[in-house]
């Protein structure tokens, strides 16, 4: 059977009488107190239509309410909508334990929180801070819906959740009204108190698909709007956490503008009015696909919204259809089924391989940086890269050395990349696309070898920051001393730097630079006080993870686990890894004490040997 | 970001064409050092970039046209705004199709605005109708003395570097890497300034407009920042050679990067004794190539200019600054050996 998740927002139940006690005739809503009749009729009219595309003996349904469900927190307002929901859930069948709902801004009495506010006269508090007496009307409206089921605490961030136990899926409904009080309109939840139960929660639900459904609006999808209607100050703390508990999907109402983008790969889901006669009344259907075997979890997103077509037959509030105003998001996707790169470069097609499970020896935090867009294969940069590869043949098989105890049987041939003037240009903007698009933001640049120098150029002039470049470390002894100088001391006025370059493999070449001690270098003293470290590289050349979360973190090293090379390694967790391109390179096998007798490429000269580095040879005096 | 700004007692100077050549290559496009029109993102910036200089109210702002052939709309209304920054804005190398563009006659007047040699604009424009006068700047002149400031800056004294490609003691360095990192806007002029050098003498009269543009040889690290913006304000390809100075080691490549009758371009930091110039030129002429010229920022000129002009029948070579027994007084530079 189907689980259909209804979901629903903005219903404003509307009281028939003004703020006066004088009865109105006129209302923006379809749903008004004391005319039973019409509202039962419109409830009909959509549990009629959610019935005709899914049949209860086809579909399993749940409910979520994302706010705003009366229009001035009325006890008149709150008791026609227990009648009106009852009424739904009775038609489609839905569980009272499968219903999720969460209040907003219009479902706190201001006059209830203005009147605390007098009574009470504490000089501490604002008006927006007396949540009990605010939200009682909706506390007691909720507690009589739910009966024993739950209750509604109005300090709580987290006030509902929707279990969906078989597919782990879990959507978390969100109290937004913290700083709804006299006047303010804006979304607002404290962070301490976000994390705090975001961390018990966790505990319950560790392995859940997360979802989180709350009143206010993130992004602006009023065509008259500019930004969210959400507190500036505390919206970054929000979507930061968001992120550390790997909330999959944004779903919320207020604005009564059904749509749906993709922001930094999060979809934001904006659910309509449910009831309001302007703009057409709207919901959702989320259908939830599940397919074990290939290991796909997702949810179909649908809107639906009425239509008026002036039929004789017509209700006055017209029919309910689909809608094709859906926005980017038509699934939220929640397990990927395994990844295949579309490009048919056989030789070129990154290698995906199972995450690699380190043990750490303490559990440390690994926050996933905010707004952090991991490498696509389907990105156009990437596939721009592939195309000049392919076209100049510039992936090569052999037996290259960086160093001693750095060889690989692959090689691209970056110099020839760039070396055309458009194909320079085009990999100098990947590297500043990467930069905006994941609105990094840095105190300093350093371009890492001769072609990182020349990739780094273009993003040193647009962001005009302070920048040098250095040698690679391998390349060390290839170059002056004066070449080898960072030029810049860090009194700790550079707190994030930048490093670009045109290829890393396993991070150790990056790791070297930031932590060698040489004489006369002041780099490591450079890095000591700092606290991040992003790394843009045009191709990334080693094992990719499946998880695309662990992306940020591909350069970090932060055990000493079997393969750690203690002469030329070192443990870093600073690292931010951005990649405009990835093509798995082979290692060779064979470690440095028997790469030349067992590597049969080198023993039989198979292949073609190049060689990065200069050997150290004895100098013999004459 | 601005790069032309050069800061004096008294005034500021800025050059147009050199600000909009970044806002046309960097920030709106990719059109290089070819841009002939001036747009307002340009002088926004310098409008925003002025803030930051002390005094600016009692300066003067010295905004150079040269090379700018257009102006786009309603820019007079930033000249207007940046006038009240400072003390006077003066308009230097105004050519007369820009001045009607500006629309600026209402400002026109000043007994002290001078029309240029051939009468077609003014080399000096007085943004006021009454003033005293003020002296005219030329381009060359105030940049060359700014680039021997930033050498004298930038050499590292008493060292005697033993120098890598050639048998000879340097007893002072110019540090290009730091005059890049510390001063990197001005060193992105000069680069701007070699690139107008570059197709005024070279690019401009290439036989035809099918004759293939030469390409940039890089060969170090300081070149490679060279050769890439040199790139975008030329739009010449580029090749890396890694890599011939100062420590010169050469690793085997796959493919050989030198294509048979193309031309190339050396680009180098400085061209002191011309070793590692030598070396680029036999590697090239060996693998098939042509060697069309040698660019570099700083070039030290050790000969006499007969000697110098036969040199440059083997390889014709640019400099930004050239080193001169003339002008090597505050700079001191030094080739030694032990004989001397």
């Amino acid at each position: 059977m189907k689980k259909v998740i209804i979901h629903i927002s903005d219903l404003h139940v509307m009281s028939c009488y003004d703020e006066d006690g004088v009865r109105q005739s006129k209302f923006n809503s379809w749903l008004v107190t004391e005319n039973q009749e019409g509202n039962d009729r419109y409830v009909n009219s959509f549990c009629d239509f959610v019935l005709e595309e899914h049949t209860p003996e086809k579909a399993y349904f749940f409910l979520i309410i994302s706010g705003d469900l009366t229009d001035r927190a009325q006890d008149d307002e709150f008791t026609e909508l227990e009648r009106v929901l009852n009424l739904m859930l009775h038609r489609l069948e839905i569980k009272k334990e499968n219903i999720l709902i969460i209040p907003g801004d219009h479902d706190v009495n201001r006059d209830d929180a203005k009147e605390a506010a007098r009574n009470l006269k504490d000089r501490d508090k604002k008006v927006y801070d007396y949540n009990i007496q605010k939200f009682q009307k909706f506390q007691n409206f909720y507690n009589s819906f739910f009966k024993d089921l739950k209750s509604f605490n109005a300090e709580d961030a987290i006030t509902d959740i929707l279990v969906i136990e078989d597919e782990k899926i879990l959507y978390i409904g969100l109290n937004s009204n913290f700083h709804i009080g006299a006047k303010s309109n804006f979304g607002y939840i404290e962070k301490s108190k976000l994390e705090t139960e975001f961390k018990l929660l966790e505990k319950d639900f560790t392995d859940y698909n997360k979802i989180v459904v709350f009143h206010h609006n993130f992004l602006p999808f009023y065509k008259e709007e500019t930004q969210g209607q959400w507190d500036k100050s505390n919206l970054f703390d929000v979507k930061r956490i968001f992120e550390l508990n790997n909330i999959k999907c944004y779903i919320y109402g207020n604005e009564h503008t059904p749509t749906s983008k993709n922001e930094y790969d999060i979809p934001n889901i904006s659910i309509g009015s449910f009831s309001m006669k302007a703009p057409a009344p709207n919901f959702n259907l989320h259908t939830i696909i599940s397919d074990k075997d290939k290991g796909e979890l997702k949810i179909l997103n649908n809107f639906f919204s009425v239509s008026k077509f002036n039929a004789v037959d017509e209700p006055d509030f017209g029919l309910w259809d689909i809608s094709k105003k859906v926005g980017q998001i038509k699934s939220i996707k929640l397990k990927s089924p395994y990844e295949q790169n579309e490009l048919h470069f056989e030789d070129l097609v990154p290698i995906l391989v199972e995450e690699c499970k380190v043990e750490t020896e303490e559990a440390e935090l690994i926050v996933i940086p905010l707004s952090y867009i991991p490498f696509d294969v389907k990105d156009q940069d990437h596939r721009s890269l592939l195309e000049i590869i392919k076209a100049k043949n510039l992936f090569h098989s052999g037996h290259f050395h960086w160093s001693e105890t750095s060889r690989a049987h692959n090689w691209i041939d970056i110099s020839k990349l760039l070396n055309h003037k458009e194909d320079l240009l085009n990999a100098k903007k990947f590297v500043v696309n990467i930069i905006d698009k994941n609105k990094l933001e840095f105190d300093f640049i350093i371009g890492l070898g001769i072609e990182g120098n020349m990739l780094a150029t273009r993003a040193s002039v647009i962001k005009n920051k302070d920048y040098t470049f250095l040698p690679y470390s391998y390349r060390y002894d290839d170059h002056s001393e004066y070449e080898k100088q960072l030029n810049f001391e860090n009194e700790g006025e550079y707190k994030t730097i930048l490093i670009i370059t045109d290829v890393v493999h396993d991070g150790r070449t990056i790791r070297k630079l930031i932590h060698k001690e040489r004489d006369g270098d002041k780099t490591r003293d450079f890095f000591v006080g700092v606290d991040k470290i992003i790394v843009i590289s045009l191709f990334y050349t080693g094992q990719l993870p499946l998880d695309k979360t662990k992306h940020f973190d591909l350069l970090n090293k932060r055990v000493k686990d079997d393969n750690f090379d203690k002469e030329n390694d070192h443990l870093e967790h600073r690292l931010q890894f951005h990649f405009v391109s990835h093509i798995k390179v082979d290692e060779c096998p064979y470690n440095k004490d028997n790469y030349k007798s067992d590597c049969i490429i080198v023993r039989e000269g198979l292949g073609c040997i190049h060689k990065f580095y200069t050997e150290k040879q004895e100098v013999i005096s004459i | 970001m601005i790069i032309s700004k050069i800061i004096r007692e008294g005034y500021v100077y800025f050059n147009l064409h050199a600000e909009q050549t970044i806002s046309s290559t960097f920030f709106d496009g990719d059109v290089g050092i070819r841009v002939s029109e001036i747009f307002s993102s340009a002088l926004v910036r310098i409008e925003e970039d002025i803030l930051l200089v002390e005094d600016i109210s009692e300066k003067i702002i010295y905004l150079d046209f040269v090379r700018i052939d257009n102006a786009y709309k309603n820019l007079n209304t930033i000249l207007m705004s940046l006038s009240k920054k400072c003390k006077i804005i003066l308009l230097l190398n105004l050519k007369d199709v820009v001045y009607n563009q500006l629309q600026i006659e209402l400002i026109s007047g000043n007994r002290f605005n001078k029309r240029n040699s051939d009468d077609s604009g003014y080399e000096i424009f007085y943004f006021e109708k009454e003033s005293i006068q003020y002296q005219y700047v030329y381009e060359e002149d105030i940049f060359q003395e700014e680039f021997k400031n930033l050498i004298q800056e930038f050499t590292e004294k008493n060292i005697n570097e033993f120098h890598q490609s050639s048998s000879v003691y340097l007893p002072k360095y110019i540090n290009v890497k730091k005059m890049i990192s510390k001063r990197k806007n001005f060193f992105i002029f000069s680069l701007y300034q070699l690139s107008i050098k570059i197709q005024k003498f070279w690019l401009d009269n290439l036989n035809s407009d099918n004759e293939e543009l030469p390409i940039l040889i890089c060969q170090n690290l300081n070149s490679a920042f060279i050769s890439s913006i040199l790139s975008s304000l030329l739009k010449l390809d580029v090749v890396i050679l890694d890599h011939l100075g100062p420590v010169n080691t050469m690793y085997s490549s796959l493919n050989n990067k030198i294509e048979e009758n193309k031309k190339y371009i050396i680009v180098s930091d400085v061209v002191c004794l011309g070793t590692e110039v030598k070396i680029a030129k036999n590697l090239i002429t060996f693998l098939g190539g042509k060697v069309y010229g040698s660019v570099s920022v700083i070039r030290i000129n050790t000969l006499e200019e007969k000697h110098l002009l036969e040199q440059e029948k083997k390889v014709k070579t640019i400099s930004v600054f050239s080193i001169t027994k003339e002008n090597n007084q505050g700079i001191d530079f030094e080739i030694k050996t032990l004989l001397n």
